[in-house]
């Protein structure tokens, strides 16, 4: 055991005044039969004294009476200490105990007794790595407990030790340093701070472990800065801050599941859903599930060894998401709050209507509108027929508003620790009537039932409700995205409300997008989502750790898409009106129990995991629907008509059953090794094929807690080496319910008069054998910290191979057969690449800097598609957008070259009739760039033509995170970007006049002109495009974009104020801060659209947020 | 003593759960295995009325052919004929069928040849397992109804493909990547043989009760045996054949053509086979796609100028812009009454309000003009109800696909065709039947010379069958299309408009009709349709 010696708290205290004007020196001590400790205590707290000692080498239990009135403290000492054996200095507010006979030795120099003839006086200094004096640090001689002192206020010391002794210095928060004597009398000891990160703890499957002896790769966010970014979800706040971890936002539409994307190590497979498993306290669940205050941290676990103890649904990555525990002590209370707007970050732009139409003349080569119909649109002398609005911006027409409330409460004593939480967030979007609330509730208890036996007890609900507008009947699209598309889509032409106040017919006659969200018609989405799971944790002896978990999850929904009749100009009425309403009651149940073992022999430390779980789910759906509504104003069922009433219903189940282990073992912290194996059985395979097995092993070596590193002078800045390896295999089985079972699908009915008999058939088939999609996947790296944290570099390479990829080969199957195909075991997929993560922290003073940046290679390839391998003409092999030897999600099109100019270019270019039949001056030019026999044949054709133009899945991404703190100021800026990834926008996003469409700015701008002919313009010739394209708008490098993009995510003040101002308000902490997120983006995308948004048309803007919040602590 | 007593609580928990809780056997809720299917009768019964389902959407629009009997497979067909015209122009994938753009990835094309075999796939299913059940009347229908399905299937693929696999047994996936073309010799004996065998244990139409209408019957077997024939020539085959059908009497021509394609008067004895659509349960979105703008359609199935001039006048004479019954105000007026019971025209009342599809109107939503409105100025009116209020992709109206009135002009066609000579009582049997219902009441036919009375024969079928899907078909048969698909397309005539469109700019139609396309059938090859790309990319035997 090392000596411990500990330090007085220095508290904030406020002196006793008794008598104004005196020296304050004056104390009144009274005491019977009291330890010197508690006298010193007093003392301090009627005056600004400090008292330095070590109760190590001085008796202080002594118990003593003293009775001093209006005395100075160094009569009050001098009672004190008489017979004690105890010296004291004072050196201005400071006192220093020590041991009177040491302290005499020291000061008069001579020999007490002949064996401390060979004693040497040594004095020195010890420092901090800023150079400040350290205070009250203990130096004593090795070996001779007895013998010892403490640093004055310089930092000073003397010490009268052997001449071959070995000073050991410590200090809280400091490592321990021993330094031999070797004839020195001087010495100069500068402290490193013992560095966190040494002991900081990361979540793992089933437990915890110290990050240093973690052999796999986890990538971990503590909640603290997820709860800073003030984000409605979990998964905004995380994108970039993760190495390996990609997550692309999609859409920015409010409280949508599906608006991000979220990626680790690449994508994982092209058959089974390649997404991570997500689970909150050990149960499975959604990131939206959970309020991004609860969390206590996020941790990512990327790699085999780490995940594998999640066998059959990790191969994607398992995110574990803990929530926060109670703490012992008094009640805390905090607050936090915020209050933000949102802007698009990106937001198209049109032409105006007589702009539109004289683009449209020309694009038809007609007159369909006439200059004096043109001329309407510009003085607009008859709004009513010759409009000039913008139906996206008005679908668009608010600024978002986002706010957030939670309070946390927690506390308890030594048998029962609480957390209780509470929030609610309310968000609104762009479009009016569009909004997302979310209440949660949390309670966390931690109860010692007996010494060795603890309940831990989670219980959370979630109550959220999505709003959207939707369109009235009769027009073919129904819910907001189409209201988008759609305005999106069509010219202002016509305005949304006449003169006269009525709801103009627009250029369906459905109306106006605008008008729509005018109407009653909307889409509800009311959730709730109840989790309770109760953990019993006992332990009979120190080295065994039983735990039993059983929970459940209770979740329903009810979608409810009511679309109303809505009038139009001249009587018009869309409809019938009808209700759809749909309700889904889900179980989901779990029982998980582990065992652990602990032992350490000598320097051997072992861990062993063994476990065994069940997991269940199930649930049942029903919808009714009715329409021709008395009246818009009742939205329910029973208010529809009772002649054309519906109902539909089903359910499903799936159940996953496993048994797994964990070895971990590690020699002095040095030699790590960990080993862990799973085994799964699951509903969706056949009876043969249910178990897969999932075994992982990884080595690891703290190379830094070698002797030859820790003995080396020269080495002590490398705080941490560790090099580690890692292998093992994973599943996936996200490929639906029953994949394996020959069936009837039912519903394929059909009416024989008027009776609508019940139809079945079978429209799949299946395979049989079907068994576990696997991924095997092994990476190497190393980690480090040098300097105390002053910077730490990570690398890794890692490598992951899927196979027996449950993949449906439909497009390598003859539809002669007549069936689609459900997946099979076939094809296989590797992902590779490099993770970098750097991070730097200094402290200085008031000043705190902490940098963390990451950078990820990533390579996407496909190995084989099996039974998908179809010879392409053009030598690629695959099929279904699939080729062999290149990445999934690809652009696979023609190669361009500008332009044709004029008919002369025309005749010149290699034959492109087979994809343009009859060109013409402004059609784009594909290159030929191949035929049969390999070289280029004149001709352009889909067959020998068209190559891969890139994919969709970033080659390269990275973040960098700086956070910055002076005295009660903080900063911080996040960064993210990707790069060697191509986007693309298609139809109403992209083509001008795509089916009736609208003209985009840069389409206008940047469109050939047959007057002024450029070989590359923005934008080819414009024509009216209907739904099939044209040749202009085949997929070509034309139209294929740079989605590369460098984003300041997020960029955030904060102020803490002093404690002065709150003493009086009874807080006690207080701090407001501004925010923004995705404040600037550089990208190459056209105007108007956002470099993550690869859209149709059905697209809702990202936005920029504008927060300011307070996060209060009583 | 407390540790003890939790210890074995624990324990005891632990072990109950695993104890019972590892159920891996699911299976799914709400489908049937193979075994439970064909168990019974009834369960079968399920499985035939999924293969009169086949593919078929209901209830949403059909953006691509999902049958060869749905709307947008059937009527849409007579897109690639000069019937119809499709508003989308060379965009779409039923005229380039025609126009000479058919290329072997058209996605209709292939879109028909994938669900005919996932049809054909159910019906070779259907036909091995009804084995299971003892034979009985019932299942001997079934059976039948089952081949006669397939055989209408490998009829279509036999007219359009020409060769093409002929599979009639289930297929493993190995087994499908491997097929040969057999040629259409083979198939076309196959349908012949198929249907002819069906006809023996189907039921007569008259037999049919309010619930099966919509299911097969020896009159409908009969029918399609009868095409076939014709295909081939073989035409003293298909007299037969279609004589059949006339002596059983069942089926009589409907007074009112017009009701023959509205829901009131769709059951009559006329409709020998229809596709059926149920209102708001099964039902259609043609009017959602047909309908002129005014009504809320999208305006895409236009009539080109071709099918309003092969209307005669009403006193029987054949159409001209120069004759005094021709009047360019009320274009029906003075001609044959089915013009007005399928064309749409400028002023013509429909739905309660005129059409107005003039250049030169000025607030009109359906004036003729480039986007998402007529391309010819007129649009069908076939098929719709006028008063219909409900949803327009939700409309019960049924499809006819065999009408008795096609029976009694192809018997005159076979007959024709067989004896080259004709009567007049067998002109009146037939033709004249067709044209002198109440409702048409068109001056009787009296040319018995074969080669004079051929065109009109082959006319009077393009008008009484005009827009039902056969008009394709007919053109293919009669190896016409290099005559009547390689011309200009004209919409409907505008005298006076100010706003026209011409094909050479200065050089106006001298009917002032509105210029629309130019139809450039490529002969022999668009004859045969191309078998799609990217099975010939799987299968090299297809190519």
């Amino acid at each position: 055991m090392k000596e411990k010696v500990k330090q007085i708290c220095i508290i904030c205290c406020f002196l006793f005044f008794l008598y104004p004007g005196k020296s304050f020196a004056q104390l009144n001590i009274f005491a019977t039969n009291t330890e010197i400790k508690a006298v010193l205590k007093q003392i301090e707290s009627k005056s600004d004294y400090t008292f330095f000692y070590s109760d190590d080498f001085l008796d202080l239990n002594k118990k003593v009476n003293i009775n001093v009135r209006n005395k100075p403290v160094e009569n009050i000492l001098n009672t004190l200490f008489k017979d004690t054996g105890i010296t004291y200095k004072i050196n201005n507010k400071q006192i220093a105990l020590s041991r009177k006979d040491l302290a005499e030795a020291k000061s008069s120099g001579t020999s007490v007794s002949p064996e401390q003839d060979k004693k040497i006086f040594v004095k020195g200094q010890v420092l901090d790595t800023h150079k400040e004096p350290i205070v009250g640090a203990t130096i004593i001689e090795k070996g001779n407990l007895s013998n010892g002192t403490i640093t004055d206020m310089n930092g000073g010391f003397t010490l009268s030790v052997p001449s071959d002794a070995v000073l050991q210095i410590s200090y809280i928060g400091y490592q321990e340093q021993e330094i031999p004597i070797s004839g020195k009398t001087s010495f100069d000891i500068v402290m490193r701070e013992e560095t966190k990160q040494l002991d900081e703890l990361v979540v793992v499957g089933y437990g915890q472990q110290k990050r240093v002896n973690v052999i796999g790769s986890i990538s971990q966010v503590e909640g603290e800065k997820i709860s800073q970014r003030s984000n409605a979800n979990i998964t905004n706040a995380l994108t970039g801050m993760m190495s390996g971890v990609t997550i692309i936002q999609r859409s920015g539409a409010p409280g949508n599941p599906d608006n991000n994307q979220i990626q680790v190590r690449g994508v994982g497979s092209f058959g089974a859903n390649p997404i991570a498993l997500v689970l909150i306290d050990g149960v499975p669940g959604s990131l939206s599930d959970v309020n991004p205050a609860e969390v206590e941290s996020v941790s990512v676990l990327k790699d085999a060894s780490t995940a594998a103890i999640y066998g059959a649904r990790a191969a994607n990555g398992v995110i574990l998401i803990t929530t926060k525990a109670g703490k012992e002590g008094k009640i805390q209370v905090s607050y936090n709050g915020y209050v933000g707007m949102n802007k698009p970050t990106a937001f198209p732009d049109f032409v105006s209507t007589w702009e539109y139409a004289e683009l449209l003349n020309e694009a038809s080569n007609s007159t369909i509108y006439t200059n004096e119909q043109i001329a309407k649109f510009k003085d607009g002398s008859d709004p009513d027929h010759y409009a000039n609005d913008n139906y996206l911006k008005r679908v668009f027409s608010r600024d978002g508003v986002q706010t957030s409330h939670d309070i946390n409460i927690n506390g308890g004593n030594q048998s029962t620790k609480y957390l209780l939480s509470f929030g609610y967030l309310k968000q609104n979007g762009l479009v009016e009537k569009n909004d997302y609330s979310r209440y949660t509730a949390r309670i966390n208890l931690t109860t010692n039932l007996l010494s060795n036996l603890k309940l831990t007890t989670r219980a959370s609900g979630i109550m959220s409700n999505r709003n959207e507008p939707a369109v009235p009947a009769g027009d073919d699209v129904a819910d907001m995205s189409g209201i988008i598309i759609k305005a999106l889509r069509f010219p202002g032409v016509t305005p949304v409300k006449l003169s006269n106040g009525e709801y103009s017919k627009g250029q369906e006659l459905h109306g106006t997008p605008p008008a729509w969200i005018e109407s009653a018609s909307f889409y509800s989405l009311p959730e709730y989502k109840t989790t309770v799971n109760l953990s019993l944790n006992y332990k009979p002896i120190e080295s065994i750790e039983l735990t039993a978990m059983g929970g459940f999850t209770h979740n329903n929904y009810e979608a409810k898409r009511f679309r109303s009749t809505l009038n139009l100009e001249d009587g018009r009425v869309l409809g019938p009106s009808f209700l759809e309403d749909k309700m889904l009651r889900g179980f989901y149940k779990t029982f998980q129990t582990t065992a652990n073992y602990n032992e350490k022999i000598n320097e051997h430390n072992f861990s062993i995991l063994a476990g065994y779980s069940f997991e269940h789910y199930s649930d049942r759906w029903v919808t009714g629907f009715r329409d021709n509504f008395a009246s818009n104003d009742l939205p329910y069922l029973d208010v529809g008509a009772p002649d054309n009433q519906k109902a539909d219903g089903s359910g499903s189940e799936w159940a996953l059953q496993s048994v797994f282990g964990r070895l971990n073992y590690n020699y002095a912290e040095r030699y790590l090794l960990e080993t862990t194996m799973r085994y799964d059985g699951s509903s969706r395979f056949p009876n043969t094929k249910k178990y897969g097995f999932f075994p992982s092993l990884a080595v690891g070596w703290r190379i830094s807690e070698e002797n030859f590193v820790r003995e080396n002078e020269k080495l002590n800045w490398l705080t941490n080496l560790k090099l580690k390896a890692s292998w093992g295999v994973l599943g996936n089985q996200n490929i639906g319910d029953y994949p394996y079972q020959t069936l009837y699908d039912l519903g394929r009915n059909y009416p024989f008069g008027t009776t609508f008999a019940s139809g079945a058939s079978i429209t799949t088939l299946t395979d049989p054998n079907l068994r576990w999609e696997s991924t095997r996947t092994w990476d190497v790296g190393f980690e480090s910290i040098l300097w105390n944290g002053l910077l730490s570099f990570n690398a890794t390479y890692f490598n992951r191979y899927t196979y027996d990829i449950l993949y449906a080969p439909s497009g390598s199957v003859s539809s002669v057969l007549g069936l689609k195909i459900s997946p099979i075991n076939t094809g296989s997929l590797l992902n590779q690449g490099f993770e970098f993560e750097v991070g730097h922290r200094y402290r200085k003073g008031n000043f705190s800097l902490d940098v963390q940046g990451n950078f990820n290679i990533l390579q996407n390839q496909i190995q084989t598609l099996g039974v998908g391998n179809v010879e392409q003409l053009n030598g690629l092999v695959g099929s279904g957008g699939l080729y062999i030897g290149h990445p999934m999600e690809v652009y696979y099109g023609y190669l361009s070259d500008g332009v044709f100019l004029n008919n002369e270019d025309i005749k010149a270019w290699p034959d492109q009739t087979q994809i343009t039949p009859k060109a013409q001056p402004g059609d784009i030019r594909y290159k030929d760039i191949s035929g049969p026999d390999g070289v280029p044949d004149g001709k352009v054709d889909p067959n020998y033509d068209r190559v891969i133009l890139g994919s969709r899945i970033p080659k390269y991404t990275f973040g960098l995170s700086v956070n910055a703190a002076y005295k009660m100021f903080d900063a911080s800026i996040h960064m993210q970007g990707v790069t060697g990834v191509k986007g693309m926008l298609t139809r109403y996003a992209s083509f001008a006049m795509w089916q009736e469409g609208n003209v985009q700015r840069w389409q206008a701008d940047g469109r050939f002109r047959a007057d002024n002919p450029q070989r590359y313009p923005d934008y080819p010739r414009l024509e009216t495009i209907a739904s099939g394209g044209s040749p202009n708008t085949e997929t070509s490098d034309f139209w294929v974009l740079n989605a590369s993009y460098l984003r300041v995510r997020n960029l955030q003040i904060g102020y803490t104020f002093s404690k002065k101002w709150l003493e009086p308000l009874r807080l006690s902490s207080l701090r407001v801060y501004a925010s923004g997120d995705n404040l600037l983006t550089f990208s190459a995308y056209p105007q108007g659209w956002d470099p993550e948004i690869n859209t149709s048309g059905d697209f809702y803007p990202i936005q920029r947020t504008f927060t300011f919040g307070i996060n209060i602590k009583f | 003593m407390y540790t003890k007593i939790f210890k074995y609580i624990f324990l005891s928990v632990i072990f109950a759960i695993i104890g019972v809780s590892c159920d891996l056997e699911l299976n799914p809720l709400n489908k049937f295995s193979d075994e439970t299917l064909w168990s019974s009768e009834e369960n079968a019964k399920v499985a035939l009325t999924g293969l009169y389902r086949g593919d078929i959407l209901f209830n949403s629009p059909e953006y691509q052919p999902s049958d060869w009997w749905s709307y947008g497979g059937l009527i849409f067909l007579e897109f690639a004929s000069d019937n119809l015209y499709d508003r989308r122009g060379n965009a779409s994938n039923f005229f380039r069928i025609s126009n000479g753009l058919l290329v072997s990835n058209n996605p209709f094309v292939t879109r028909y040849w994938t669900n005919t075999y996932k049809r054909i796939a159910q019906c070779n299913r259907f036909l091995e397992n009804i084995k299971k059940l003892p034979e009985t009347t019932v299942t001997k229908r079934y059976a039948a109804e089952a081949r006669f399905i397939r055989a209408c299937q490998y009829f279509y693929l036999s007219q359009y493909f020409q060769d093409v696999p002929l599979v009639t047994t289930v297929l493993t996936r190995e087994e499908a990547n491997i097929v040969k073309r057999d040629s259409n010799n083979v198939v076309t004996q196959f349908v012949i043989d198929e249907l002819k065998a069906a006809v023996l244990d189907l039921p007569r139409f008259k037999n049919l009760s309010a619930s099966e209408i919509g299911r097969a019957s020896k009159q409908a077997a009969l029918a399609f045996l009868g095409r076939i024939y014709m295909a081939e020539n073989k035409w003293s085959d298909a007299a037969i054949v279609y004589k059949e059908i006339i002596d059983y009497g069942d089926n009589q021509l409907a007074a009112d053509y017009k009701s023959l394609f509205i829901p009131q008067g769709e059951n009559s004895s006329e409709n020998i086979f229809s596709m059926q659509y149920l209102e708001s349960l099964a039902g259609q979105s043609m009017p959602q796609h047909a309908l002129p703008a005014k009504d809320g359609g999208w305006c895409i199935v236009n009539v080109p100028a071709s099918l309003f001039e092969s209307y005669q006048f009403t006193d029987g004479t054949n159409f001209s812009y120069n004759n005094p019954l021709y009047d360019p105000d009320n274009l029906g007026k003075n001609r044959d009454p089915r013009l007005d019971y399928t064309i749409l025209y400028n002023g013509a009342m429909f739905m309660g309000k005129p059409y107005i599809s003039h250049p030169d109107s000025v607030s009109s939503p359906d004036r003729v003009m480039g986007g998402q409105t007529t391309q010819t100025g007129f649009m069908m009116r076939k098929y719709f109800d006028e008063n219909y209020k409900g949803n327009l992709q939700e409309y019960g109206g049924n499809i006819p696909i065999i009408r008795y009135s096609e029976v009694l002009l192809s018997y005159l066609e076979a007959k024709m065709e067989a004896e080259n000579s004709v009567s007049q009582t067998l002109l009146d049997e037939t033709i004249n039947l067709v044209r002198g219902r109440t409702s048409v009441n068109m001056p009787k036919i009296t040319q018995t010379d074969v080669t004079l009375l051929r065109p009109v024969l082959r006319n009077e079928r393009r008008i009484e069958l005009a827009c039902e899907g056969i008009r394709y078909w007919d053109i293919l048969r009669w190896k016409i299309a290099s005559d009547v698909l390689t011309k200009d397309i004209y919409g409907a005539p505008f005298p006076g408009a100010v706003r026209t469109r011409v094909k050479v700019p200065g050089n106006p139609d001298p009917h002032a009709r509105w210029y629309v396309n130019t139809s450039t059938f490529r002969t022999p090859r668009d004859y045969k349709w191309p078998i799609p790309q990217s099975e010939q990319d799987i299968n090299p035997n297809l190519r």
